[in-house]
């Protein structure tokens, strides 16, 4: 008996990160948006804690390349992110890895209403985050599909909400919750993300990689929270929406209805993650190709 | 010889002490790449580059050359004249100490998202300090010499451009060297703001993409541009004020 109680004693001191035994502290970053629906449900509910996380901070970062540097910086630990810039930080070497995804799609083109088809945008301007964000992508696969090539004004989401309105531009490139506060000024959606990529990966959470490294039964507590969330987001929409909008300040019928052009799930498609780097990779975007599953930690 | 040399050595000690801090095990090359990463990048992004640089360039030579145009034909006028003076010293003293930067944003709102931003902008960063050295330049001329000038009879559009005009040129040139390099700078904030060609947009770019390399580039760029365009701005002066030497 006693030494079996000295082997455990043992262990447990090799293996700390292996054994549940306190709660851990993370720095958590969203973006300013509806996608990070999970991440705002559970500090909401105060979630975290149940799952044996401490929030050290929580900070909001309007765009996801903002958030990119944050991690890139060593501000945070945690990011819930899209995963065009999280796949750029990935490739640029900061230490981080995919563990999970929170949405699919979420990101649209929006124009005036006069305006019948994307082609008819060709040539136009259009306002659209810079290179690196999703949105972006989503214009360069449209450019590429259609054939088309549009004069592109570089605006965060917010500009290009003021953009739209007065007339600067003909269509913006904008990812939800701000593609449904144009509409419900009386803009169009012209085009969404997945009628140019069909599983178009949207959001994920990444976890610096020396917590992954030290603490994984802490990593894989955050996965099992959003999954948790995102079933509860999927369940309670309504009650969802009224969490969010007090978050993001937005009217909670344009959170309802933004959140209908959202899937939130989990899942992580490799393929769809890789067809990501390859179109970064081809753009300049990054250096060079990887192998998807690299920058993805499956748990083990 | 010697003295290149002497030039020299602290540049290349920069560049190693670049080097070895990049290279250090504990700094990311992300986040500080070594210099040799950089001179790689270059090589890379030249055609990129070159081609912004035109933009930026073309931007600031527009601005720059209606600021002092401007800046110098009105300077000469409030000079001479007490009632332009009167005029426009109230006016010039409540602008002026605006940030030239400080007018984008408003910039944007009149003129939408276009080359006129960097353009307008550059301008009001030449056009004031240029004015202001221009007027000090013509009241600091000794006025017996004008008087000279005039008892003799020299026509008007004489006296300015042969004896006001050149001894008034150093305090331009103060103007002109001071303002060249705002002049660059004020261009690319503009072109971070906004405007999607010019180095501003590369350097956005590069944060964007969390590219320090192209970022550095694109900074080691703009600090030649100031250093070549403030060597033609003296070697113009002193070719043409070597009378005063």
């Amino acid at each position: 008996m006693k030494k079996f109680v000295m082997v455990m004693m043992v262990l447990l001191f090799i293996f700390p990160a292996g054994c549940k035994t306190s709660i851990e502290t993370l720095n958590i970053a969203v973006e300013l948006n509806d996608h990070a629906a999970s991440a705002y449900i559970a500090k909401e509910k105060e979630d975290f804690l149940k799952y044996d996380i401490e929030v050290g901070s929580f900070e909001q970062y309007d765009t996801g390349m903002a958030l990119a540097t944050a991690l890139a910086r060593g501000d945070i630990n945690v990011g819930y992110i899209c995963v065009i810039p999280a796949i750029i930080s990935y490739a640029r070497g900061v230490p981080i890895k995919i563990v999970s995804l929170t949405h699919q799609y979420g990101y649209e083109l929006v124009s005036r209403k006069e305006i019948a088809s994307v082609q008819e945008l060709d040539g136009k301007k259009v306002a659209c985050p810079g290179a690196g964000s999703s949105a972006n992508f989503v214009m360069k696969l449209v450019e590429e599909q259609y054939g088309i090539k549009f004069n592109v004004l570089r605006t965060k989401p917010l500009v290009a909400i003021s953009a739209l309105s007065n007339g600067s531009v003909d269509a913006v490139f904008i990812p939800e919750h701000y593609a449904s506060i144009l509409v419900s000024q009386g803009f169009k959606i012209l085009l969404r993300a997945q009628d140019v990529f069909s599983e178009m990966p949207g959001s994920c959470i990444v976890v610096k990689t020396d917590i992954i490294e030290t603490k994984p039964v802490v990593v894989k507590e955050l996965i099992k929270l959003n999954i948790a969330e995102t079933n509860f987001i999927n369940k309670n929409q309504k009650e969802a929406a009224k969490i969010l909008s007090g978050y993001l300040n937005t009217d909670e019928i344009i959170i309802e209805n933004s959140m209908k052009n959202i899937t939130y799930t989990n899942g992580l498609n490799v393929n769809n993650i890789q067809f990501v780097i390859d179109k970064l990779a081809d753009w300049g975007y990054i250096d060079e190709r990887f192998n998807a599953e690299d920058a993805i930690w499956a748990g083990n | 010889m010697g003295r290149k040399l002497n030039s020299l050595l602290p540049i290349a000690l920069f560049l190693l002490i670049w080097e070895l801090i990049g290279r250090l095990p504990a700094v990311p090359t992300y986040l500080f790449p070594p210099f040799s990463s950089v001179v790689v990048k270059l090589f890379t992004v030249k055609g990129l580059l070159l081609e912004n640089i035109f933009f930026t360039l073309f931007r600031v030579a527009i601005g720059f050359v209606i600021g002092t145009a401007s800046g110098i034909t009105l300077g000469l006028l409030a000079g001479i004249n007490k009632k332009v003076n009167q005029f426009m010293t109230p006016i010039v003293s409540i602008i002026y100490p605006i940030p030239s930067i400080g007018w984008i944003p408003v910039l944007m709102i009149w003129f939408g998202i276009s080359n006129s931003v960097p353009v307008i902008a550059i301008f009001i960063c030449s056009f004031f300090p240029i004015f202001l050295n221009t007027v000090r330049g013509v009241k600091d001329i000794d006025q017996s010499i004008i008087y000279a000038a005039k008892t003799m009879g020299t026509p008007k559009t004489c006296l300015i451009r042969k004896i006001i005009l050149p001894l008034a040129l150093p305090n331009i040139f103060t103007g002109l060297k001071l303002e060249s390099g705002m002049a660059i700078r004020t261009g690319v904030v503009a072109e971070m703001l906004a405007i999607p060609s010019g180095l501003g947009y590369l350097l956005m770019k590069g944060e964007s993409l969390i590219d320090t390399q192209l970022i550095f580039v694109v900074l080691i760029a703009m600090g030649l541009i100031s250093l070549v365009t403030d060597y033609t701005i003296r070697k113009v002066e002193v070719k043409l004020l070597t009378w005063k030497v």
